[in-house]
């Protein structure tokens, strides 16, 4: 019973957490995030686990994590309501080579962000060969390049 | 009408006004853990801070108990004891600890060890002895907490005064 408590309270405020940083937070954009990752799931274990160090402690946190996930993609995929809520939109962040200053800001994305994805992702090299970029769910920056670019 | 030729053009559900919904409530929560950060530096959580100690004595000054307020689940921490005979005490201090307050954690050790440990059906005696002492003992227990929730324990002098004190284990 704790075991499976554990797993749903952990899961839980995991997942508040990561939804009140927001989209962008340790979306794996430098080495030091996916180190704070690591650390971050160092800290969980000691909690998931507690002092039972069991084969049956550990399957049970892991059934109750991976049920719970089963569980809340089956909810999303019926109401997209849930899925707004549990995973944010994606946003427009810079519309016709316009950077769009206020979500930018609020998101916590500046040009250079958008420089990076467009390179990586297009090989375009300024602003102004972007049609869209696009803040994805995952964390992600997409790029649509303007028709002449493409 | 942005917005509105977003999702034709891109095939995208944008929604700003709701995004501007999740950004205030993000700001808000962001608020509301730099508090809790603050609280859990402070001690209220349990760990070390300016709240965690409480303490409790009676008038005569014979008995004085400092313990932590807020404890953590199976984290090791010590709770003491100052206690002193009245002057027509005999050879040896008897501190008598309730029961069910002692069901609620281990015991990891106790320092100085007790001479005896006697039981009773409330409450479990601890007699340490007082010969090379100026009647005036300090007693340090290490205890660990296995149950969370809120806990009333009593300690007392055999013969003595009795103090009441509360604690809030955290899961």
């Amino acid at each position: 019973m704790e075991a499976i408590l554990r797993g749903a309270i952990i899961y839980s405020v995991l997942l508040l957490l990561f939804r009140i940083s927001g989209n962008r937070a340790l979306s794996q954009i430098t080495t030091f995030d996916f180190v704070l990752l690591l650390v971050i799931s160092e800290a969980t274990q000691q909690a998931l686990l507690g002092e039972d160090f069991s084969l049956t402690n550990a399957l049970l946190v892991i059934v109750t994590m991976v049920l719970l996930d089963i569980g809340l993609s089956l909810w999303k995929q019926r109401s997209p309501q849930v899925e707004k809520v549990l995973e944010g939109l994606p946003i427009v962040i810079l519309e016709n080579g316009q950077p769009l200053k206020d979500r930018m800001d609020k998101e916590r994305i500046d040009e250079s962000d958008i420089l990076a994805a467009a390179r990586e992702l297009q090989g375009l090299e300024r602003i102004d060969q972007i049609k869209y970029a696009v803040l994805e769910r995952s964390g992600g920056i997409s790029i649509i390049p303007k028709e002449e670019f493409r | 009408m942005t917005e509105v030729q977003h999702i034709k053009e891109l095939n995208l559900e944008s929604n700003l006004q709701y995004q501007q919904k999740t950004w205030a409530v993000q700001r808000v929560a962001w608020v509301m853990l730099l508090l809790l950060l603050i609280a859990g530096a402070a001690g209220l959580f349990g760990d070390m801070g300016p709240l965690t100690w409480g303490s409790a004595g009676d008038e005569q000054g014979l008995l004085h108990i400092q313990y932590h307020r807020f404890v953590q689940y199976l984290a090791p921490i010590p709770f003491q004891i100052q206690a002193r005979v009245s002057d027509d005490g005999g050879e040896s201090l008897r501190l008598w600890i309730d029961r069910q307050y002692m069901d609620e954690f281990t015991v990891q050790s106790i320092i100085p060890e007790p001479d005896k440990i006697e039981s009773t059906p409330d409450h479990l005696i601890y007699e340490f002895p007082l010969a090379e002492t100026d009647g005036t003992i300090r007693i340090t227990l290490y205890v660990r907490h296995l149950r969370a929730g809120l806990l009333t324990g009593r300690v007392g002098l055999e013969g003595g005064p009795t103090l009441e004190f509360s604690q809030f284990v955290y899961p």
